[in-house]
């Protein structure tokens, strides 16, 4: 006997008693409603949730190109395509990080009991564990409207990912989404999808200017040292009797200049950038430095002082300034 | 390409004190490369200009844009109708993109957020040398394809001077280190096997086609446009 232990039927909620289920395949809903719009498995019947999920981005884009477009629908093209088989010397160079064991009932209580063997993860395990992903073909894409071939990416990227010609062209199967490139790139033509959306200088904006009392600093944080999913969201907190906005961020390390200076525009007192433990990529704490160092200069001549500005490694590594 | 220089802070700043909206406008081509002019560098000097203005206690917005290149008429056409809307312009691009902007808008000035220095190779991810003084008569054919015009700080044509030691110039210092270039060239024209050649003098150049000439104009009838006849 097979005990299917997933959800069987979708709750429709409101959508049911409006009449508004989408039959068959109704993901656009141009036969069910003009502006409704369904994905999933409520389209699909039961699958696996990654295509699930990959069916919600895709009606995402399908919504936003009706918003956009006032009510033409147009269905995006389907992804990029499937990576190629991956260069054995990029598996080689591909970072091994191990999964977080999940705790099981002993074998002696398991014999002789009903409950549950595994017990599943403790939020800061979850969140370990989703660290592992390796943000596959989720990295560097050029803008080659932008792209001025001057190689800066080729020369910064650990992986031999750009290859340039004309522009710079990435290599999907090579890139293993560090982002590295990105905040050097000097015609801003190189964004790291696994990053989208993520505008940390709008970000740091928008929390300051809804912010009326003065902040005292701001921390860049890497949320790779994250315990609980409220470490993840922008906040303003207060600690020994000063106020602290802290900004998580996938990585640290890939702060750029805007980024650094960005707060002081609100009166903010001082800014540090935190790094995560064990920064996966190599040369990314190097590349900060460097670019921490010219912010420092910046702040020094335009009279706030680059003193304000300061880098953090967390324990064990010591803390401190770089 | 042609490399320049940062201009100080405070002396960017000193332009458009005085002013309530800047446009700071970057260019795509060869300050892109430099790492001095493209659009990233347009947004750091922006942003450094917001935090100035903010401990100075004065209203500026600065507003940003990058085109491709700002010394050909129809990237710089667009720019045209935002400068209307503005009290300067700050231009990351050389010196030819601070001329030619100027000369089609009179009402705005355009200042130079950067100093122009020369045409340039990277040598080294970070370091450029100047390698070309654009003398309008190219002599490089005799010297092993390395130019004593500009490498040589007497751009002298029949090397070395008295000045070589070792396989540097005389004004090389620690901090600096300059090779002779006529050194360079007479080891590569021993490679290249031209060395006898360099034996015969050669003889002083027309600098009328170089600077010294005054302002120089390149014309090709052959690529006007029909309605631009009279455009030599």
């Amino acid at each position: 006997m097979v005990v299917f232990a997933v959800g069987q039927e979708a709750d429709l909620g409101p959508a049911d008693e409006c009449d508004l289920v989408p039959p068959g395949n109704g993901r656009l809903g141009e036969d069910v409603a003009p502006g409704i719009f369904a994905c999933g498995e409520i389209v699909t019947g039961p699958g696996g949730a990654i295509e699930a999920i990959a069916d919600g981005h895709r009606c995402a884009g399908t919504v936003l190109s009706f918003l956009q477009s006032r009510g033409c629908i147009e269905v995006p093209a389907e992804g990029g395509g499937m990576l190629r088989e991956l260069p054995e010397d990029v598996v080689r160079g591909i970072r091994r990080v191990s999964g977080t064991p999940v705790r099981v009932l002993e074998p002696e209580v398991r014999r002789k009991s009903f409950q549950p063997v595994e017990f599943g993860y403790e939020e800061a395990e979850a969140l370990r564990e989703a660290w592992r992903c390796l943000a596959c073909a989720a990295g560097a894409d050029v803008d080659e409207s932008k792209c001025a071939a001057c190689l800066a990416c080729v020369r910064v990227c650990p992986y031999d990912v750009p290859v340039v010609g004309r522009t710079a062209v990435m290599l999907s199967e090579r890139c293993q989404s560090c982002g590295l490139c990105a905040p050097e790139c000097p015609a801003r033509a190189i964004s790291i999808a696994r990053l989208a959306g993520l505008d940390l200088p709008a970000r740091i904006s928008r929390l300051l200017e809804q912010t009326p009392e003065a902040v005292d600093r701001v921390e860049i944080v890497c949320a790779r040292d994250a315990n609980s999913r409220e470490e993840l969201a922008d906040c303003v907190v207060a600690e020994n009797g000063l106020s602290y906005a802290r900004f998580p961020v996938s990585c640290a390390a890939l702060a750029d200049e805007v980024a650094m200076m960005k707060p002081f525009e609100f009166g903010v007192g001082s800014v540090s950038v935190v790094l995560c433990r064990e920064c996966g990529f190599e040369g990314a704490e190097q590349r900060l430095a460097g670019r921490a160092e010219r912010v420092r200069r910046l702040l020094d001549d335009v009279g706030i002082g680059g003193v304000n500005l300061s880098l953090c490694v967390p324990e064990p590594a010591g803390e401190g300034r770089i | 390409m042609i490399t320049a220089d940062a201009k100080p802070l405070d002396e960017v700043f000193g332009f458009v004190r005085a002013c309530r909206r800047v446009l700071v406008l970057g260019c795509g081509e060869c300050v892109t490369v430099c790492h001095v002019g493209g659009e990233k560098e347009t947004a750091v000097l922006a942003q450094a200009l917001r935090l100035k203005a903010r401990v100075e206690g004065l209203q500026i917005e600065f507003l940003e844009q990058t085109v491709e290149r700002q010394c050909d008429p129809e990237f710089v056409e667009p720019v045209l109708a935002a400068m209307a809307d503005v009290d300067a312009v700050l231009s990351l691009a050389c010196g030819v993109g601070v001329n030619f902007l100027s000369e089609r808008d009179s009402a705005v000035p355009v200042y130079p957020a950067v100093d122009t220095t020369f045409m340039g190779a990277t040598v080294r991810p970070g370091e450029w040398v100047e390698m070309c003084a654009g003398c309008g008569q190219c002599i490089l054919h005799l010297t092993g394809g390395i130019c004593p015009v500009a490498r040589c700080p007497k751009s002298i044509l029949n090397g070395p001077c008295g000045g070589t030691r070792d396989g540097m110039c005389e004004m090389s210092t620690e901090e600096e280190p300059l090779r002779c270039v006529w050194v360079d060239i007479i080891e590569r024209c021993r490679r290249l096997g031209t060395y006898d050649a360099l034996g015969e003098i050669i003889a002083p150049k027309d600098w009328s086609t170089a600077r010294d000439g005054g302002p120089r104009r390149r014309v090709r009838p052959d690529l006007f446009v029909a309605d631009e006849t009279d455009g030599a």
